[in-house]
C-alpha cells in the first residue's frame, strides 16, 4: 500500500510551547489508522495542521504526492480531505437534513446560475442529493430526527450527525476526531457501521479515539504525547509499549 | 415555514393567494385616488425603492455580514448614473444598469478587503466606508456638485412603445411608479431564487460556522464577497432609478444616518423573514406619513413604534405572521406543509 | 506664525473634545460590551441643555455646563436602566434602540429650538494676545477644561474603588459579579460618567460653534474612529488617537477642504482597521 498522506517533521509552536514537535508519520491508502495519546497530546492540533486551519512552524504535509502544507481549509477539502470536529461542530440553525444536504456542496457541483434559474438539471441533481442524504441518515440512524435543528440535538446524536456529514463529503482521506465521544452503546454501533461503510467505499481513515471498540477497528496505531510520536505499530504491539504506559498512567506502571 | 433551501417543498395555498391579491392591489393602486394623488404615488415610489435596498441588505446579512453602508452604495449608484447620463449623453435606461454594475464592482473590491474582518469589526469598517463615501461625494465638487444638490441630469424622459403609445415620465409620477414596482418585483424574485438555491444555503452555512463550512469546501471569502456584491448591485440600481425619478441628488441622503435607518427597516421588519424588509419599510415610511398632520412631532410616533417593536417584538414585525400562518393553515385545511 | 499657532490650538481643542466624547463611548463599550450609537446625540443634547439652563436660570457658563452634566448623567442612568441593560447582548436591538433614542432626541432639539441659530455663551469670551499671536480665550479655556477633566477621570478610574470596579467589570463581567461587585450599579455609573463627559464636551463646543440638532452625527463617527484607532478596550490609547485625529482634522482641511479632510481621516481609520484590527494599543483580535 502506498502512502496517501506523508507528514514530515511537522512542528507547531504556540509561543514557547511545542504543541506538535517534529512529527513524522505516514498514512497508507485504504487503512484505518488510530491516532492515540492522552488528552492534550496534540492530536487535534495535528488535524488542524493537516487541514490548514493552523499553519505549521516547520514541516511538510504531502497528500497524494502534492504538497498541501498550509493550504487553506476549503482548498484542502477540495483536494479530498474531510474531517470531523471533536466538539461536534455543525450548523446549529440547519435541520439534520439540511446539515447533510449542505455537506454535498463539493459533490453537487451546481453552478450559481443553474441554481438561480432553477433549471431541470439543477432540480434533478438536488433530488438525487436528497435521496443519498436520506440513505445516509437511515444508515446512521438519524432518519427520524431529520427535521430537528442541529442545536436542539442531544450530544450523542450531534456526533452521529457529524458522522453523517462525513459520509456526505466522500473524501479520499477522512480525519475523525473522537467520533464516538459521549455516545452510548447503540449510537456507537451505528457509528461503527458508518465507519466500516466509509472504509469500504475506498476512503482512508485516520481516527482519534479512546474507545476500545473503535481502536480494534484500526489496522495501525500511532501514539503521540506532548506532540511527539512515541510509538507506532499494531494495536497489540503498542498497548504494552513502555512509553505508552508511561504517557497514559505515569511512571512506575506495569501491565 | 423555516427559511431553508430546496428541501422544504412548495408554498402553501394561502400564501399564493395573498401574494396574488397584493399584486393586483399594487397594480391598480395609482388609480384608486387615495390620499391626494401625486404625493401618495411618490410615497409608494419611495417605499418600492427602499424595499429593493433593504431586501438586498438582507441578502448581505444572510452571509453573516452586518453591513451598515447600504445608503452609501445607493449613493454610488445614483451619482454614477446621473453623472454618466449627463456628461456622456447616455440614456438613463442604460446608465441605470451600468451604474448598478459599477456599484457591484466597487462592492466586490471593498467586500474582499473587508472580508478579513468579522462581526462587529466588519460592521464598524462599513460605517467608516459609508462616511467616507459621503465625504468623497462632497469633496469631488466639480463632478458631483459638492454638498449642494446635483440637478440638471437627464430623467427617464419619454418612452415610445409600439402598441401602448407614449409614456412621459416628466408629466406624471405614474410611469415611475410602475417602473419602480417592476424593479422591486424583479429584485424580490431574484433574491428569493438565490436564497432558496444552493447559493443561499452556502451563505447560511458561512454565516453559522465558517470553520465547518470550510471543512466541506465552502470558501468563506468567496461567498461573503458574492453576497456583498449581489446586495450592493441592487442597492446601486435602486439609487440610480430613484435618482433619475427625483431629478435631485444630495450627499446628505446617502450618509450614515440613512444607512442606519435602512438597517433599522430590516431589523424592525425581521431579518430572518423574506418579507421582513417589506414590512419594515412600509411601517417606518408609512407611519410618519400617516401622522403628517403632527408635522415636526411625527418622528416621536415613529420613535415610539420603534421602541414598542424593540422591546415587545424582538424578532421583528414579520415574526407576528408566524402564528397567523399556522392559524390560517389549520382553518383553510390546505397547504403543502 | 499666526496660522501655525492657531492651527495648533485648534488641533488641541478638537483633540480634547474628541477625547472627552470618545472616553465616554469607550467606557460604555468596555464595561457593557455595547456600542452606544446614541452617544453623539447625548453630546448634542448636552450642548442644548447647557444653553437652556444658562438662559433660563441665568447661570454663568461654568454653572450651566456643570448643571447640564448632572442632568445628562441622570439621563445616562435612565438609558442604561431602561434600555441597554435589557438589550445588552443583542447588537441588532441595541442599534435599533440607539436609533430610536437619536430620533427622539433630535426631534426634541428641533422642536424646542428650531431653525434659529443659537450659541452657548462663552465661558471666557474675548481675545488674548500671546506674543505676536491673537487667540480666542474661549478655545484656550476649552482645551484647559477638557484636559483637566481627562486627568480627573483618569485618577477616578485608577484610584477610587468604583473606578477599580469598572476595570474589573470590563475585564470579566461574570467573575466580577461572582466577586460581589454590583455590575448593574457599575454599568449605571459608567453610563452616567460617559454622558456627563459628552455633555461637557457639547457645552464647550457649543460656545465655539453654533448649536445644531445634527452635530452629534459627526461626533459619533469621531468617537468611533478614536476608539478603533486606539483599540477597543484601551482607554489610555484614546489620548494618542485623539491627538492624531484632532490634528488631522485641524490641518488637512486647510489643504484639501473640509470634505477632503474627512475623506482622508476616514481612509486612515479604515486602513488601521484592515491592517491592524486591534488598533494601536488593543488586544489581539
Amino acid at each position: 500500500m502506498s502512502a496517501i498522506l506523508d507528514i514530515n517533521g511537522l512542528t507547531k509552536f504556540f509561543g514557547g510551547l511545542a504543541a506538535v514537535n517534529d512529527l513524522t508519520m505516514d498514512v497508507r491508502e485504504g487503512e484505518i489508522l488510530g491516532l492515540m495519546g492522552p488528552n492534550g497530546a496534540g492530536k487535534t492540533t495535528v488535524f488542524n495542521l493537516i487541514t490548514g486551519v493552523l499553519h505549521p512552524t516547520e514541516g511538510k504535509v504531502v497528500f497524494q504526492g502534492k504538497d498541501i502544507t498550509g493550504h487553506k481549509p476549503h482548498t484542502v477539502a477540495k483536494y479530498g480531505i474531510g474531517r470531523t470536529f471533536q466538539f461536534a461542530y455543525l450548523f446549529p440553525d440547519f435541520t439534520v437534513l439540511q446539515n447533510v444536504v449542505a455537506s454535498f456542496y463539493l459533490d453537487a457541483k451546481c453552478g450559481f446560475w443553474e441554481g438561480f434559474f432553477n433549471t431541470g438539471g439543477y432540480r434533478r441533481k438536488e433530488e438525487r442529493v436528497l435521496e443519498e442524504v436520506m440513505e445516509i441518515l437511515r444508515m446512521v440512524g438519524l432518519e427520524h430526527e431529520k427535521d430537528i435543528l442541529g442545536k436542539n440535538l442531544p450530544h450523542g446524536l450531534q456526533k452521529l450527525l457529524t458522522m453523517a456529514r462525513a459520509l456526505a463529503i466522500r473524501p479520499k482521506l477522512l480525519l475523525l476526531d473522537e467520533p464516538v465521544g459521549g455516545m452510548h452503546r447503540d449510537e456507537v454501533e451505528h457509528a461503527i457501521r458508518a465507519i466500516e461503510r466509509i472504509r469500504s467505499g475506498g476512503t482512508t481513515i485516520v481516527m482519534v479515539e479512546h474507545n476500545m471498540r473503535l481502536m480494534q477497528l484500526c489496522d495501525r496505531v500511532v501514539v503521540i504525547d506532548f506532540g511527539v510520536k512515541i510509538a507506532e505499530g499494531s494495536y497489540k504491539e503498542v498497548k504494552d509499549h513502555e512509553e505508552v504506559l508511561r504517557a497514559y498512567f505515569g511512571k512506575e506502571s506495569h501491565t | 415555514m423555516k427559511e431553508g433551501p430546496k428541501t422544504s417543498n412548495g408554498t402553501s395555498l394561502p400564501k399564493y393567494a395573498l401574494l396574488f391579491v397584493a399584486a393586483v392591489l399594487l397594480i391598480i393602486l395609482p388609480f384608486l385616488g387615495i390620499g391626494g394623488g401625486p404625493y401618495f404615488i411618490h410615497i409608494c415610489i419611495l417605499i418600492f425603492t427602499f424595499v429593493i435596498v433593504t431586501s438586498s441588505l438582507r441578502t448581505i446579512y444572510l452571509s453573516g455580514q452586518a453591513s451598515v453602508a447600504p445608503a452609501a452604495f445607493m449613493g454610488i449608484g445614483a451619482y454614477t448614473s446621473a453623472i454618466t447620463s449627463a456628461r456622456l449623453g447616455v440614456s438613463p435606461w442604460a446608465t441605470m444598469f451600468i451604474a448598478a454594475l459599477g456599484t457591484m464592482a466597487v462592492a466586490a473590491a471593498v467586500g474582499y478587503i473587508f472580508s478579513r474582518l468579522r462581526a462587529i469589526y466588519f460592521s464598524v469598517v462599513t460605517v467608516f466606508f459609508g462616511v467616507g463615501v459621503e465625504a468623497l461625494i462632497r469633496a469631488l465638487e466639480s463632478l458631483t456638485g459638492g454638498r449642494t444638490a446635483l440637478v440638471g441630469y437627464p430623467g427617464f424622459g419619454i418612452l415610445r412603445i409600439s402598441g401602448i403609445g407614449v409614456i412621459d415620465f416628466a408629466s406624471s409620477k405614474i410611469p415611475a411608479y410602475y417602473l419602480l414596482l417592476i424593479l422591486a418585483a424583479l429584485t424580490l424574485l431574484a433574491l428569493y431564487r438565490l436564497e432558496r438555491s444552493r447559493t443561499g444555503m452556502n451563505w447560511a452555512a458561512v454565516a453559522q460556522s465558517p470553520l465547518v463550512a470550510s471543512s466541506i469546501g465552502i470558501s468563506e471569502v468567496k461567498f461573503r464577497v458574492l453576497a456583498f456584491s449581489v446586495g450592493c448591485f441592487f442597492a446601486g440600481l435602486a439609487g440610480a432609478a430613484y435618482g433619475h425619478y427625483s431629478g435631485v441628488l444630495a450627499p446628505g441622503s446617502y450618509g450614515l444616518m440613512s444607512s442606519i435607518a435602512i438597517v433599522t427597516y430590516l431589523l424592525l421588519g425581521g431579518q430572518k423573514y423574506f418579507f421582513g424588509p417589506v414590512l419594515g419599510v412600509v411601517i417606518l415610511v408609512a407611519v410618519p406619513e400617516f401622522f403628517r398632520s403632527a408635522k415636526e412631532y411625527a418622528p416621536y410616533i415613529t420613535g415610539g413604534v420603534m421602541l414598542v417593536v424593540i422591546f415587545l417584538i424582538p424578532e421583528g414585525l414579520a415574526s407576528l405572521t408566524k402564528p397567523a400562518w399556522l392559524w390560517l393553515r389549520r382553518t383553510a385545511g390546505k397547504g403543502a406543509q | 506664525m499666526q496660522l501655525f499657532v492657531q492651527t495648533l490650538i485648534n488641533g488641541l481643542v478638537l483633540s480634547s473634545i474628541y477625547i472627552l466624547v470618545a472616553l465616554g463611548f469607550a467606557l460604555i463599550f468596555s464595561v457593557m460590551q455595547v456600542l452606544n450609537f446614541a452617544h453623539g446625540s447625548v453630546y448634542m443634547v448636552g450642548a442644548y441643555v447647557t444653553y437652556f439652563v444658562g438662559s433660563i436660570f441665568g447661570l454663568p457658563p461654568w454653572g450651566a455646563i456643570a448643571l447640564s452634566a448632572g442632568v445628562m448623567a441622570l439621563f445616562g442612568v435612565f438609558l442604561e436602566g431602561c434600555g441597554f441593560r435589557i438589550l445588552a447582548k443583542d447588537f441588532n436591538r441595541t442599534l435599533m434602540f440607539s436609533l430610536a433614542v437619536i430620533v427622539l432626541l433630535q426631534t426634541t432639539a428641533d422642536v424646542t429650538v428650531g431653525g434659529v441659530l443659537r450659541h452657548v455663551p462663552s465661558v471666557l469670551p474675548g481675545l488674548t494676545r500671546v506674543g505676536t499671536v491673537t487667540l480666542s480665550k474661549e478655545r484656550v479655556i476649552a482645551c484647559v477644561i477638557a484636559i483637566f477633566l481627562l486627568i480627573l477621570v483618569n485618577l477616578l478610574i485608577r484610584k477610587t474603588g468604583l473606578g477599580r470596579e469598572m476595570i474589573a467589570v470590563s475585564l470579566d463581567r461574570t467573575a466580577s459579579a461572582l466577586q460581589g461587585i454590583n455590575v448593574h450599579r457599575v454599568s449605571a455609573f459608567a453610563f452616567a460618567l460617559s454622558c456627563a463627559l459628552a455633555s461637557v464636551a457639547g457645552g464647550l463646543m457649543g460656545s465655539i460653534t453654533r448649536l445644531d440638532a445634527y452635530m452629534g452625527d459627526a461626533m459619533l463617527v469621531k468617537a468611533l474612529a478614536l476608539v478603533i484607532i486606539a483599540g477597543m478596550g484601551s482607554i489610555g490609547g484614546l489620548f494618542v488617537s485623539g491627538l492624531i485625529v484632532g490634528f488631522i482634522d485641524a490641518t488637512l482641511p486647510i489643504y484639501f477642504g473640509a470634505a477632503g479632510g474627512e475623506v482622508a481621516a476616514t481612509a486612515f481609520a479604515i486602513l488601521i482597521l484592515v491592517i491592524r484590527p486591534q488598533g494601536l494599543f488593543g488586544q489581539e483580535v
